[in-house]
């Protein structure tokens, strides 16, 4: 059975990556999970600068799922730079740097310290996070914004480049494609949808910023579709997510034409989900007279059947 | 180990453990609160006071997220744990309904937790289902302090929603207890707070009778929550420390006579949360301002953890927040804004 997968230059011992922004830089999953059973792991979002992220309360329970407004909290890119990537490449799991830049100039200045540490195996360019109120889900509804993030992380960083969209876009074929042009070796799908929760008894937003990002099975129609669309609109690979909590959800997402899968709100809670995932596609795969995972990629909708 | 961040993140701690527990007995003990124990002989073994678990209350997608609950109390020769809780919301409803011989996935154990190491008296200050951690807290209380006191002061709204206090009597019975209702049902009538203003003023006129003055020689030795527990408060002789857990303005009450009466405070926190264990950065709770970590590596005496803000933690850098589930759930009450 072959789980590999491959991702640009990237290659992928099996299809899971640990998605931006559950999984910090890796230390703290470490002890209640082994980073080497992911294919690849993205980072928190990183910025240029480092964020204090947004006032609590910052997560709730939303029906089958949750909302988060972290607020891109992390140390900036010098800081993951020098304290966290050592750490991180010990395991030797491909590293994905989740870049967040606030203008075009600041998502080239990541790029070129990343360019710098060989550790750092692909940028994930995150035009689709929704708790900034600059860059973020700006960039990413509009196609020309995506290209021009796309094109400038593209210029300064040699290795794979991903670009990681929202499902906020007034047309997702457009976006994927305009990453695609911009030079993306990848699109990610999806970041979170905007929502909000109030609370009854205060009368008063629960969450801190007032609006949140919202993930887990509630967005998984959502983020199918959107997987289904790009597949069929460029032709790079998928890194499909949202709300995959079991293996069942992986088939789907696989079927839908993603070549990888990414693990957000499944992770925070049950830690050993990509272990279960592995067996269950496995044993998928063995039924269905599947040699090889990639296979199964886009089969609802390629010609031939 | 290194000071670049590379420090593993466990320094030593046990690592949390996912596992499925059976459901022993699940009941109220109270009109307010629950009382659940559970078969859990890895969680048993390896919990601390003020920790907590992670609840997944059903199998499935809903409700999506685990509960967190403060370990109530634990056997470790009958490996069982247990929490205590009150019915608020969805998932709670959920668990009124348990059953005995039920399986239910449980993480754990989470957070630093409060091992008090150097004292004379310590105060144990529980408001509302704040009672939870301290049954916990109070069977082990006299672990590294034989010869100490603690007192238990409790406060509730009424006798119907009282924990049933006898039972801690019996368990722990070195202890001292009183308790305040709101209406007057049981013990007196009023806050828990006018019951921590009545007991600092008779421990410290003991205190003052005594050979030494603990409110000033225990807190001028600190500088940061590194420090509370150090050598120099050991050879600055006996003192009292108060812990409490309960409502955030109970707490910032606590922390405003405490304060005054320059008596070092510890305080369990509760912020709403993902995963609990430092993936997501969700229960951020903001620093005390001016607050300044000295040495991040520096050992936390009294939560007995050896490094509870953790060095290691990427949180630490350049940000204003601290996160309950990674650096808590127990801070020196100095080091946090409760006012927020
Ligand atoms: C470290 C920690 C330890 C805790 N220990 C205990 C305990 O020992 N006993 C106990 O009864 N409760 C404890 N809590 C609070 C408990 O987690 C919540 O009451 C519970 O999650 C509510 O779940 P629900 O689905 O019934 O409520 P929901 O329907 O989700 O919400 C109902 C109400 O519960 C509150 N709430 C929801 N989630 C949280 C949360 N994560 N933290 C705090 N409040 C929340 C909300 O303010 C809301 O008003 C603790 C919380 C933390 C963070
Ligand atoms: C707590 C939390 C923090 C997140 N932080 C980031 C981030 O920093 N950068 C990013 O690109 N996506 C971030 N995301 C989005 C996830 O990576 C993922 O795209 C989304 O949650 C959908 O997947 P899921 O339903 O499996 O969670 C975050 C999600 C959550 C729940
Ligand atoms: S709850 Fe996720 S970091 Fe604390």
């Amino acid at each position: 059975m072959d789980l590999g997968v491959r991702l640009g230059d990237l290659k992928l011992k099996n299809p899971l990556i640990a998605a931006s922004g559950v999984f910090g830089y890796g230390k703290e999953y470490s002890r209640v999970g082994d980073i080497r059973w992911f294919g690849a792991v993205s980072t928190k979002g990183t910025t240029l600068h480092p964020r204090a992220g947004n006032p609590p309360p910052r997560v709730t329970e939303t029906p089958s799922g949750m909302l988060n407004s972290i607020g891109l909290e992390n140390p900036g890119i010098e800081a993951v730079i020098r304290h966290e990537i050592p750490w991180l490449s010990q395991f030797g799991v491909p590293i994905i740097l989740n870049a967040a830049g606030e203008t075009y100039d600041e998502f080239a200045q990541i790029a070129a310290m990343a360019e710098e540490v060989p550790e750092i195996d692909a940028i994930e360019v995150n035009v689709s996070c929704p708790n900034v109120n600059a860059g973020g889900i700006a960039f990413g509804i509009d196609p020309r914004s995506v290209y021009r993030a796309t094109r400038a992380v593209r210029k300064s960083f040699s290795r794979t480049v991903i670009v990681k969209l929202s499902p906020a876009a007034v047309s997702i074929k457009d976006v994927a494609r305009a990453a695609e042009e911009g030079g993306a070796q990848a699109v990610s799908l999806i970041n979170t949808l905007v929502g909000m929760a109030i609370d009854i008894h205060s009368k008063r937003p629960v969450l801190g910023n007032v609006t949140g990002g919202l993930s887990g099975p509630a967005v998984k129609p959502v983020a199918l579709r959107c997987v289904w669309e790009a597949a069929q609109a460029v032709s790079i690979p998928i890194i499909g997510m949202g709300g995959i909590v079991s293996w069942q959800d992986a088939v789907e997402f696989l079927l839908a034409g993603a070549s990888a899968l990414a693990l957000g709100s499944g992770l925070l809670v049950n830690p050993r989900l990509p272990v279960e995932i592995l067996r269950g596609l496995e044993e998928y795969c063995s039924r269905e007279g599947i040699d090889r995972i990639a296979d199964l990629t886009g089969l609802a909708w390629r010609s031939g059947r | 180990m290194s000071q670049d961040g590379c420090l593993g993140p466990d320094a030593g701690e046990p690592r949390p453990v996912l596992i499925d527990a059976e459901v022993l007995s699940n009941e109220a003990i109270s009109h307010a609160l629950y009382e659940t124990v559970f078969r859990a002989p890895e969680l048993a073994l390896k919990a601390r006071p003020a920790q907590f678990i992670g609840v997944k209350v059903s199998t499935g997608r809903d409700p999506f997220l685990r509960r967190p609950f403060s370990i109530a109390r634990v056997d470790r020769n009958r490996g069982t744990v247990g929490i205590l809780w009150a019915r608020v919301g969805y998932g709670t409803e959920l668990m009124s309904r348990w059953r005995p011989g039920e399986t239910v996935n449980l993480l754990g154990p989470l957070g630093n937790g409060f091992r008090p190491r150097r004292f004379k008296h310590l105060i144990l200050v529980a408001g509302g289902t704040g009672i939870a951690p301290m049954p916990f807290v109070c069977a082990e209380s006299l672990k590294e302090n034989p010869a100490a006191s603690v007192t238990l002061l409790y406060g509730a709204k009424d006798k119907n929603s009282m924990y049933p206090v006898h039972r801690l009597m019996q368990e722990t019975p070195w202890l001292a207890v009183q308790v305040s209702t709101e209406d007057g049902s049981y013990g007196k009538k009023g806050l828990v707070t006018g019951l921590l203003e009545d007991c600092l003023t008779r421990v410290l006129s003991q205190n003052r009778e005594g050979d030494c003055d603990a409110s000033s020689t225990f807190v001028s030795a600190r500088k940061n929550p590194g420090d509370a527990g150090d050598t120099r408060n050991e050879a600055s002789g006996p003192g009292i420390l108060v812990f409490a857990c309960g409502p955030k303005g109970m707490l910032s009450a606590v922390k405003a006579i405490t304060t005054s009466a320059k008596i070092p405070l510890y305080v369990s926190l509760e912020e709403r949360m993902a995963c609990g264990l430092g993936l997501c950065r969700g229960c951020a709770v903001r620093r005390a301002r001016g607050f300044k970590l000295e040495d991040p590596l520096d050992p936390v005496g009294q939560l007995g953890t050896g490094g509870s803000y953790p060095g290691w933690s990427s949180s630490r850098v350049g940000d204003s927040y601290f996160h309950v589930c990674l650096d808590g759930p127990v801070f020196s009450a100095e080091d946090v804004d409760l006012e927020g």
